[in-house]
């Protein structure tokens, strides 16, 4: 880190006062004291905590329109402070908030990583079980909760499922569980006898490399193959010839022939000649000039183009006729056995049930996947049912309010450049961020090209928010446009977007395996990448078939998902519906700035 | 030159006797006073804000490097002027050792000033457990503890002048220099904020050891 250019110093001076009954001093710690001090990271948290800048002017710069120059961006408030209800901010209440709290602090530590160690050790943490030992990870972790109704993320999710059906939320996702459970018995029963993932894994993988004259779909995906190279060739040798053969054909009308009924279809040339047949043969002998020559030529043409069309036909019907062979053995059926689905059905059922069950092994037994994530979601929905049912509460959240003041430039129809302020107004009410933890370590790079040390990292962002208001409006929505300051809540109103019961939960980064990097390019622009699961990183041999596949299973089924519930969006009153994007992952993801 | 303002406050209590003038006290007065102990913090601070040792004429020059590799002042250049021909502090950090690009905080200069930061210790005889819930006082559970924390009182209201700083990526951790293959320097500025006057900070950070 290279520092210049600082010279800056405080100095202190205190006084304290000493007493015999030294209640609140400052005061030696023991050896026993700070034995149980281990000091590995530093908790804090925030009691009564309101951050304000309402006295001050915040200015931000740097921003420019596409002229190069600099918009004017008013900060004009940010605030932090604790929630208050609907009636509390109408009277204009403002509360305090506490970040955290001793026995659920947010937390700097640094850890050492857990993958390696066995599960019994002393240092092995599960949080931590994906980086390797030889390293510390710094960690900044909010605060965490262990209940079901104080952690944000399981509360969101009961929120959610609360406004999905007709029951409660319990009844609700006990209903898609039931459909999920469902289609599993289904897939199951058709291979009534199967009792390994592996055999279903097996009929798909023997069907697909049978030789050709068993009904085997790779050979005959082979032979459409090289119909296909066949028939594009010969396309491509026939259509310039054909092209070529349209545009005489276009030289040729030109020339003004038109069909003349005394000979057999054979064309007058221009507009009041006729093409002789001095001969009488029903060809024409005598023409003008220019259009015999047209005639000619378009002619020759056809003849040269009419056996590359015929080969073109004939390689079209190969290529036709052998992927229908090809779409008959992805839908033949046997009798009896496995193989009394298709091709086609068996794959559809082999990645239902993977999806739905997991990578287990066991076809009878639903171990993972969808169907056991949902059946832990309800689990933790039961349990916040009971905590309400119990008379418990949640614990008050943060609101954070935030105002800009944009000074642009707008130049109307006739050049004139004028100036226009737009606002932006975007209040986070009942706002929570626990469960967020950020975590980065070093590792080499692998790289050969570029070796070092790089700075890799994960990050789980929890934020759920009961409502985010966001308003344009500013100025328009004045009582009076003379008198600043004094707004008319209705107007604010129709024309705030409001998102209930709002909950990202981000998950980028999977340890070793799939870390977060962050860089700069050279010419001056940030880079921030998530690269695809490495192998490499965790000593897996990407010859060895099936140590590959065991580590792709393992990446599909413990990566972490990411989700967005909104649980409604409404403009002005007027209600849109809810949002929802369940469980995804990124499997690679660059992001990088440049300079406009 | 950095001109530096202190100012100390220091509390005092005092055992006030009943005509309330200032008197000494004996042993046996002074050992019945249980004093606010800690420490009670105004300051006043200031980076750069008549520029720093560096960039003393207010103008950064860019550098071009000469047959060893050195960079010397390249002159057909004309220097970065600086806002006001005050130039501010400027950080580079770069966050691995293969890459070319450094994250900059760039012109950081102004002054600050607070009073009433507190410092001290406090015991905490119990503390709030969200996790758990007590039916018999329809709240959540309290936990008694015996724990020494340190706690810092926020000063209230934290008074900016003239503060200011960019945030920047650039491709050098000196202002100027080129890279050692000839590629020009370039730093590309992403925002700036500039903040002037009183914010209001209140409450109290409690700081001690987790496991």
């Amino acid at each position: 880190m290279k520092v210049v250019n600082l010279i800056f110093s405080i100095a202190l001076s205190s006084s304290l006062l000493v007493s015999p009954i030294a209640l609140a001093d400052l005061v030696l710690m023991d050896e026993l004291e700070l034995g149980n001090a281990t000091g590995e990271g530093l908790g804090f948290a925030l009691e009564d905590f309101v951050l304000s800048t309402d006295g001050a002017s915040l200015n931000v710069t740097g921003i420019e329109d596409s002229s190069d120059n600099e918009i004017d961006i008013n900060w004009t408030n940010l605030y932090v402070g604790g929630e208050v209800t609907e009636q509390e901010r109408a009277a204009g209440v403002t509360k305090s908030v506490n970040v955290g709290s001793y026995l659920n602090p947010w937390v700097i530590q640094t850890v050492r990583g857990s993958m390696g160690d066995g599960e019994n050790t002393p240092t092995y943490n599960e949080t931590y079980s994906r980086v390797g030992s030889d390293v510390a990870l710094l960690e900044l972790a909010t605060d965490s909760y262990s209940s079901n109704l104080q952690n944000s993320v399981t509360f969101a999710q009961y929120g959610y499922y609360e406004s999905l059906g007709t029951g409660d939320a319990s009844e609700n996702i006990q209903t898609i569980m039931n459909d999920l459970n469902g289609d599993v018995a289904d897939i199951q029963s058709r291979y009534n006898g199967v009792a390994l993932f592996d055999e279903l894994q097996d009929s798909i993988t023997n069907s697909y490399f049978a030789p050709l004259n068993e009904g085997g779909i790779q050979p005959q995906e082979l032979i459409v193959e090289g119909d296909q190279v066949d028939y594009d060739n010969a396309f491509a040798i026939e259509q310039p010839v054909y092209n070529d053969m349209a545009e005489l054909y276009e030289i040729f009308e030109d020339t003004g022939w038109e069909a003349n009924n005394n000979l057999l279809g054979a064309p007058r040339c221009s507009l009041g000649q006729v093409c002789n047949d001095s001969l009488l043969d029903n060809d024409i002998d005598n023409c003008n000039a220019a259009c015999d020559t047209a005639r000619e030529a378009y002619n020759e043409k056809v003849e040269e183009w009419e056996p590359l069309a015929e080969e073109s036909f004939q390689t079209l019907s190969t290529l036709t006729a052998s992927r229908q062979e090809l779409q008959n053995r992805l839908n033949a059926k046997d009798s009896s056995g496995v193989t009394q689905y298709s091709y086609l059905e068996r794959i559809a059922d082999r990645d239902k049930f993977v999806e739905l069950c997991g990578f287990g092994r066991d076809f009878t037994n639903c171990q993972s996947g969808l169907v056991n994530r949902k059946a832990g979601e309800k689990s933790s929905i039961d349990d916040i049912i009971l905590s309400l049912n119990n008379g418990e509460v949640r614990r008050k959240g943060f609101d954070v309010g935030s105002t800009f003041e944009f000074t642009l430039n707008t130049t109307d129809q006739n050049g004139v450049v004028t100036t226009r302020d737009d606002f932006l107004d975007v209040k986070l009410k009942g706002l929570f961020i626990d469960g967020t933890s950020f975590r980065f370590w070093s590792r080499e790079s692998d790289d050969l090209a570029n070796p070092g040390a790089e700075l890799n990292g994960e990050l789980r962002l929890n934020l759920f928010a009961r409502q985010i208001s966001i308003n344009a409006c500013g100025d328009l929505c004045l009582v009076d446009p003379n008198v600043d300051g004094v707004f008319d809540p209705v107007k604010i109103a129709n024309t705030t977007l409001n998102l209930d019961n709002f909950l990202i939960s981000l998950n980028l980064g999977f340890g070793e395996i799939q870390p977060m990097k962050f860089s700069a390019t050279s010419d001056g622009n940030f880079v921030f990448e998530l690269t695809p699961p490495n192998p490499n990183a965790v000593g897996v041999d990407v010859n060895d078939t099936t140590a590959m596949q065991n580590f792709y299973d393992d990446y599909y089924a413990n990566a972490p998902k990411s989700f967005v519930y909104v649980g409604d969006v409404n403009i002005g009153g007027n209600s849109i519906g809810s949002t929802t994007i369940d469980g995804f992952r990124a499997q690679y993801l660059r992001v990088q700035s440049r300079d406009l | 030159m950095i001109k530096n303002t202190l100012k100390t406050i220091a509390l005092i209590s005092v055992a006030v006797s009943s005509n309330a003038e200032l008197v000494s006290m004996d042993e046996s007065n002074l050992a019945n006073i249980s004093g606010q102990g800690g420490v009670y913090l105004s300051g006043e601070f200031s980076i750069n804000k008549e520029g720093g040792p560096l960039w003393e004429d207010g103008t950064r020059p860019y550098y071009q490097l000469d047959g060893n590799g050195e960079p010397v002042v390249d002159n057909s250049i004309s220097p970065d002027q600086c806002n006001n021909g005050v130039c501010g502090l400027r950080l580079a950090i770069k966050l691995n050792e293969n890459s070319e690009g450094w994250y900059v905080i760039d012109d950081l200069s102004g002054g600050m000033s607070f009073e009433g930061l507190t410092l001290r210790t406090v015991n905490i005889k119990s503390a709030v457990d969200y996790d758990v819930w007590d039916d018999n006082t329809n709240d959540f559970q309290i936990v008694a503890l015996d724990e020494e924390v340190l706690q810092i009182g926020l000063p209230g209201k934290v008074t900016f002048n003239d503060f200011k700083f960019k945030y920047a990526v650039a491709n050098n951790g000196e202002f100027g220099v080129p890279l050692a293959d000839g590629t020009a320097f370039k730093q590309t500025e992403i925002f700036g904020v500039e903040l002037n006057g009183a914010i209001t900070l209140q409450g109290n950070l409690l700081l001690f050891p987790v496991d």
